[in-house]
């Protein structure tokens, strides 16, 4: 690429679209992103009463419950992929890292990028990192911390990516070499900031309902991110293998099968650790009294329908070395997560008020418009840069380099 | 029921029985869950299995390293290592190979050897961890004894592994060595044939040096990246 105009002419063709526009996809998410930001210009010239069904007692609704705190958990995958590959030296799962990593940072964007929508001054977002006020003593504040250190972790982690795509060799080099400290740095504070989202639910003790309130509560949160990130990842992989057949590598497809039934091991593996916290929690804090209730019918759908049942699938993908079992584990799963991350901040949250919170379907149709501007953004990097594909050859014959330099040295 | 969760000690009590409960249950889910699978790896790669079996030799008496090298006991402690025979087959003809010397520690995984095929060099790992105490100067002297007994007469290095410490325990045999070595040709026959699946090439016997063959320009690339999937 020559020089600053060849790089704005490229960057100016690749904002084309690749491909029909009028998929099915298309046709569905497009009038939703249109109607969302219709919505989202209302909810900030005229307030947040103008579209959703938020007020004091109850201030964290759909768009907290959904897009950040289970979209957070379905990032979880990242950190548990980049420890796989990068920490524990498991090389069977490199072609993934990639597209988890794309996927964990787009997460964190969207979604805890949409807690500006939610917030009654998003201006003043910045102030916990820029000290106008720090607010050291709340929770938030280590929230705060946590997502923009790990976006910035995220994007050097897949950085080398964007300076492949625009053949910037020597920065690729440079941001390569930076990939282990942004893996050891994204690993530490994806645990903390996991278990973090839960410790803000401590705050809330009395007001959440007590089969879904623990002191554990940030354990919980951090054991169910590896398994709802992991699920997330199969899921995705399936869909990707049929949507960006022609893009993967060989690498991608030859390991397909393995890399399902590994991470289905893991899943099943920390879903018993779970299940296991899950008891304890109830025998010790004597809520076993409320399992018959209504309340604890909904919270036995949870932890049997879509805890325990999951796991016996991923068990038995794992021995029957069936990819079809441990897909359906994984959209169990990630129900499964939908479900208890709505429970703790909305269904569960003041249970007892005559008057329950019901999202608008303004709400709804915000919350769909992000879901489907994440997948925008994400089809449109996949369609691009080497996240699936091989890297471009020039890539590889820098690999290459210290070998042949050997070579000629012998 | 409802006395004993309200009574504390009753509820702790009924905690540690759970905490032991899972603990026992730990190790019987993991065998459970690592168990010997109940099916072949997919239908798609038994098939290829059924198609491809007889392609490449993996004795019994060895045991196996993913990097494709093998190992078998000698007795007294001692194992006698190699280059299998899919390493042998893809590589072809080595004109020239490099062993370590007597004494030199080798760490399991770690390169042990290299072959110099056509003026590419192709380093490949040791099974096991131990001290080199033989080398097969035969292959030294005529490396194409490799090429015909990898697992007997092309032997490369005896090794004085330590008791504990080897890693010969987690080396692939059995069951799991097929399904690895399964794995390892459905690799190589994606590369010869990414498209159609198995067809008539499949049925014939591999020459030696599958890796030139298959492609003149980067074969060496080519072989190095079928010899490193695990």
């Amino acid at each position: 690429m020559k020089g600053a105009a060849g790089l704005w002419r490229f960057l100016l063709s690749e904002l084309k679209p690749k491909g029909s526009l009028f998929t099915p996809f298309n046709l569905v998410s497009v009038p939703i992103m249109i109607a969302a930001a219709v919505i989202l210009y209302i909810r900030f010239t005229h307030g947040l009463s103008a579209v959703t069904n938020l007020s004091q007692e109850v201030p964290w609704g759909l768009w907290k419950g959904l897009n950040v705190v289970t979209g957070v958990a379905f990032a979880g995958g990242a950190y548990v992929v980049t420890f796989l590959v990068y920490v524990l030296g498991q090389k069977r799962y490199h072609s993934i890292v990639r597209i988890t990593v794309l996927n964990g940072f787009l997460a964190y964007v969207f979604y805890a990028g949409a807690l500006l929508l939610d917030l009654g001054r998003p201006w003043k977002v910045i102030n916990p990192i820029i000290g106008n006020s720090f607010g050291v003593s709340s929770v938030l504040f280590l929230v705060a911390w946590h997502f923009m250190l790990y976006m910035m972790a995220a994007f050097v982690e897949f950085s080398p990516a964007v300076a492949e795509w625009l053949g910037l060799r020597r920065l690729r080099r440079t941001l390569a070499a930076l990939t282990l400290g942004a893996v050891v740095f994204g690993v530490t504070l994806s645990m903390l900031h996991q278990s973090g989202l839960g410790a803000l639910f401590l705050m809330a003790k009395g007001k959440i309902h007590p089969l879904w309130y623990s002191e554990f509560i940030p354990l919980h949160f951090f054991v169910s991110s590896v398994f709802a990130g992991l699920s997330l990842v199969i899921f995705e992989g399936t869909l990707s293998r049929r949507v960006f057949r022609s893009r993967m590598s060989e690498e991608h497809h030859a390991h397909h099968d393995d890399i399902v039934l590994g991470l289905s091991k893991i899943c099943a593996a920390t879903m018993f650790a779970y299940l296991f916290l899950k008891v304890l929690d109830l025998v010790h804090g004597q809520k076993t009294g409320l399992l018959g209730t209504p309340m604890g019918h909904w919270y036995l759908v949870e932890i049997v329908g879509f805890v325990l049942v999951p796991m016996a699938l991923f068990t038995e993908a794992v021995r029957w070395r069936s990819l079809w079992l441990a897909k359906t584990g994984a959209i169990l799963t990630m129900l499964g997560i939908v479900l208890n991350r709505l429970n703790v901040s909305i269904v569960g949250f003041r249970w007892t008020e005559p008057v329950r919170y019901v999202p608008t379907p303004y709400e709804v149709v915000v919350t769909l418009g992000v879901i489907f501007a994440e997948i925008w953004v994400l089809r449109w990097v996949i369609n691009r840069m080497p996240v699936l594909s091989e890297s471009p050859a020039w890539v590889r014959e820098e690999a290459a380099q210290p070998a042949i330099a050997e070579r000629v040295a012998a | 029921m409802k006395t004993i969760i309200s009574d504390p000690f009753a509820t702790k009590g009924i905690e540690y029985l759970i905490v032991l409960g899972y603990l026992a249950a730990v190790p019987l889910f993991w065998r459970y869950l690592n168990g010997n699978p109940l099916l072949a790896p997919s239908r798609v790669l038994a098939a290829q299995r059924k198609v491809l079996s007889g392609w490449f030799r993996l004795p019994e008496t060895a045991s196996y390293h993913p990097g494709h090298s093998w190992a078998s006991a000698a007795g007294r402690g001692r194992f006698r290592v190699g280059l299998d025979d899919f390493a042998q087959k893809l590589l072809g003809r080595a004109a020239e190979i490099a062993l370590p010397d007597l004494g030199t520690r080798l760490a399991k995984g770690a390169p042990a050897w290299a072959l110099n095929v056509d003026g590419h060099r192709f380093e490949l790992p040791a099974p096991l961890s131990g001290r080199v105490v033989a080398r097969n100067e035969a292959v030294l002297r005529d490396p194409g004894v490799l090429n015909g007994d990898p697992y007997g007469a092309g032997w490369l290095l005896e090794i004085e592994a330590p008791r504990w410490n080897s890693g010969a325990g987690s080396l692939l045999r059995g069951g799991r060595a097929k399904e690895w070595l399964a794995r390892a040709e459905a690799a190589l026959r994606l590369r010869m044939n990414p498209e159609v699946g198995a067809v008539l090439q499949d049925g014939g016997v591999p020459v030696p040096g599958i890796a030139r063959a298959l492609s003149e320009e980067g074969w060496d690339d080519l072989a190095r990246d079928l010899l490193t999937l695990e």
